[in-house]
């Protein structure tokens, strides 16, 4: 009977992450708690308005988590998501329909990511350097064609495009949902998704299994600056114009969700979009609850980072308590 | 019996008469008494880079007046100048359903979604400072910038003689500033045609950027004679960089505002000047406007279905403080040194 339990604890605490449980409950503490102090909180429109504040960061985040799955990092994407919004009113601005328009800038964005890893291979250093400095480079690319101005005066067609709503709820809100779906689907089934978590885990060993290492790199760093313009475009869908001053500290808050949602920085290999998601709900409920509340928002950030610090303390002093650490394997 | 009922109903009747005299009394009273409770009634003010010296003194006035008026007042917005972030912002606290917002914009593009989503929901929106004119908020209070630029371009121009370059450290973007550029570039050009920009460099609302870049400017530029700030931000960067390249004595700096870090520097002699506006007063005058705004009479407004505030934009006024001035006047130190901040 004893042997039974124990069976049982050992089997529920194998599914449980604990982590992402901990999240969970912080998340209907502090909506049950809000609910009962302000009673605008469940309404549609603060629901709607919490998930829309997040959803640059969310779309940014799912690439991410793909990419510190495999071991990476990528700070471009705060200079991939403006670079792509200016481009993209640029060419819709000279004539261009805003369809082949998204084409273009999700093809260039793909060309940054793989520049990323190109030069992270070519120059043997660690991600986040380049990647950093591929940031830097399109900020100052933002700053120069904009002349540090904004850019707006949309062509007709597709200011009527960006109004349209899904089921009630903006263009942006609809694709980062979709988004979210396809990627949690393919990380948990699809093959080569499924690759990242065995480069992640030991690129060695997984180049002895006849596993293309670069190529899976290469992918995850392509994904993810796609996904950052995904997340440019969608804030032209949402603001009708694009200045150089979007995305900043973006890549922070989106690491943060992904992190916080269980995805392990310290090993690769580890982590779930079903964690970033949940990361991300807690993030915007955190921030929005600040908002509401008018407490200082300068104490959000100390919230934030105190519970980044607590996510990666249960994350190696209980999860990954006596479990070998990364890797320092180069692909 | 009947005696007794007659009593009983008699009673009941003076009660009812003292009660209802007692009631009407009461209700005379109360309108006499004046204000009504309006503590339950929230005013926001959104701005970018919150927590600014600038930014705060409009906040300050913004919450004097709402003390005045007995109505609760709130700052919100990013630390930073990020115009996504304000938007942001300003959606969310549209959900809050305040009495009205107070908005000052990152970026006048950016912002109109939010504001005129804060205003299909019923709330008042007025700008200050820096305006979103292609939004439909009610009216902007703000500084004559084109005034503001012309003011210092009238004091180098003096100090310089008529001639020599100048370099101009502003926040790329910022439409405030951008017009505080155009007014100073027009009055050069008017008055003294023989002095030039030769660069105008990006301070990025942050003092250490201001500082490379002015250094970056004036190394490249060896015969600039003159500095000119159009942001407190920026202002103390400037006098940095001609402090880290040794020509304080040589080249004239002009700030603008009276932020900390620009009136230490007015002290030691590194910024010679600082033209400055009236942020208290401008947050004062929004609040009140935006109160009119919330509290429509039973006349018809120009803002229908708003309350009666202007329809068109009203604009302050700036002047010039030397460093001179400033250091000699003790009325001027009382006043610039006692930064609001707010936690």
């Amino acid at each position: 009977m004893r042997q039974k339990m124990s069976s049982l604890k050992n089997r529920i605490l194998c599914r449980l992450d604990i982590q992402a449980s901990a999240v969970v409950l912080l998340i209907v503490v502090i909506s049950i708690a809000m609910s009962f102090v302000y009673d605008g909180f469940l309404s549609a429109y603060n629901i709607k308005a919490m998930l829309m504040s997040y959803v640059p960061e969310g779309i940014i985040a799912l690439g991410l988590t793909l990419v510190i799955i495999s071991g990476g990092i990528d700070l471009s994407v705060a200079g991939v998501m403006p670079f792509t919004a200016i481009v993209y009113c640029m060419l819709m601005k000279a004539g261009v329909h805003y369809l082949p328009g998204m084409a273009i800038v999700l093809a260039a964005a793909a060309a940054i990511g793989a520049v990323n890893n190109f030069l992270r291979r070519l120059l043997d250093v660690h991600p986040f350097i380049i990647t950093m400095a591929v940031q830097l480079t399109l900020k100052g690319f933002n700053l120069v064609v904009t002349g540090a101005g904004s850019i707006s005066g949309l062509p007709e067609n597709f200011m009527e495009i960006s109004q349209v709503r899904i089921l009630g709820l903006k263009i942006p809100l609809v694709v980062f949902l979709l988004l979210a779906a396809l990627w949690m689907v393919l990380l948990a089934k699809n093959r080569f998704f499924r690759k990242v978590y065995f480069v992640g885990g030991n690129p060695k060993a997984a180049e002895l299994c006849g596993i293309n290492v670069n190529r899976v790199m290469y992918f995850v760093f392509i994904q993810s600056a796609v996904l950052a313009a995904v997340a440019g475009i969608m804030a032209v869908f949402n603001y009708q114009a694009a200045n150089y001053s979007y995305g900043s500290n973006l890549d922070t808050r989106a690491i943060t969700a992904v992190v916080v949602g269980g995805t392990s920085m310290t090993r690769g290999g580890i982590g779930k979009i079903g964690g970033t998601i949940i990361g991300l709900v807690f993030i915007a409920l955190v921030y929005n609850s600040f908002l509401l509340s008018g407490i200082n928002t300068y104490y959000q950030d100390v919230i934030t980072g105190a519970f980044l610090i607590g996510a990666v303390l249960i994350g190696e002093r209980i999860k990954y308590r006596g479990k070998p650490g990364k890797k320092e394997d180069k692909s | 019996m009947k005696k007794r009922t007659r009593t009983t109903l008699a009673m009941v009747l003076v009660l009812a008469l003292l009660l209802t005299a007692g009631a009407c009394g009461g209700k005379k009273s109360e309108e006499g008494s004046g204000a009504a409770d309006r503590s339950d009634e929230l005013y926001v003010y959104v701005t970018f880079e919150k927590g600014s010296e600038y930014f705060n003194w409009v906040y300050a006035g913004f919450l004097a007046a709402a003390d005045e008026l007995g109505v609760k007042a709130e700052l919100q917005g990013p630390a930073d100048a990020d115009a996504s972030q304000e938007a942001k912002v300003l959606d969310t606290v549209t959900g809050k359903h305040p009495n009205g917002i107070l908005a000052a914009c990152a970026d006048q593009d950016t912002m109109v979604s939010a504001i005129n989503n804060a205003l299909g929901e019923g709330i008042p929106v007025i700008t200050c400072d820096s305006d979103c004119p292609g939004s439909d908020r009610l009216c902007y209070l703000g500084t004559d910038n084109s005034s503001f630029g012309a003011v210092a371009a009238e004091y180098i121009g003096e100090q310089l003689g008529g001639s020599g370059e100048v370099i101009i450290v502003t926040l790329f973007g910022s439409a405030a500033q951008e017009e505080r550029c155009a007014g100073f570039n027009d009055h050069l050009a008017e008055h003294y045609p023989g002095i030039r920009v030769v660069e105008t460099c990006n301070e990025s609302g942050d003092t250490a950027t201001a500082e490379s870049n002015t250094t970056a400017a004036l190394q490249a530029n060896p015969g600039v004679k003159a500095v000119f700030s159009t942001g407190g931000t920026g202002s103390a960067g400037a006098a940095a960089a001609v402090r880290t390249i040794g020509r304080t004595e040589e080249i004239v700096v002009v700030g603008s505002d009276f932020g900390t870090a620009t009136l230490e520097c007015m002290e030691k002699g590194e910024i010679h000047a600082t033209v400055v506006d009236d942020p208290y007063m401008m947050g004062y005058q929004s609040m009140l406007q935006l109160f009119a705004a919330a509290h429509p009479t039973d006349i018809i407004s120009a803002n229908a279905p708003y309350g009666h505030i202007t329809t068109s934009d009203i604009y302050f006024g700036c002047s010039l403080v030397t460093a001179e001035e400033y250091t000699e006047n003790a009325d001027l130190k009382e006043k610039y040194t006692n930064t609001p901040s707010f936690n």
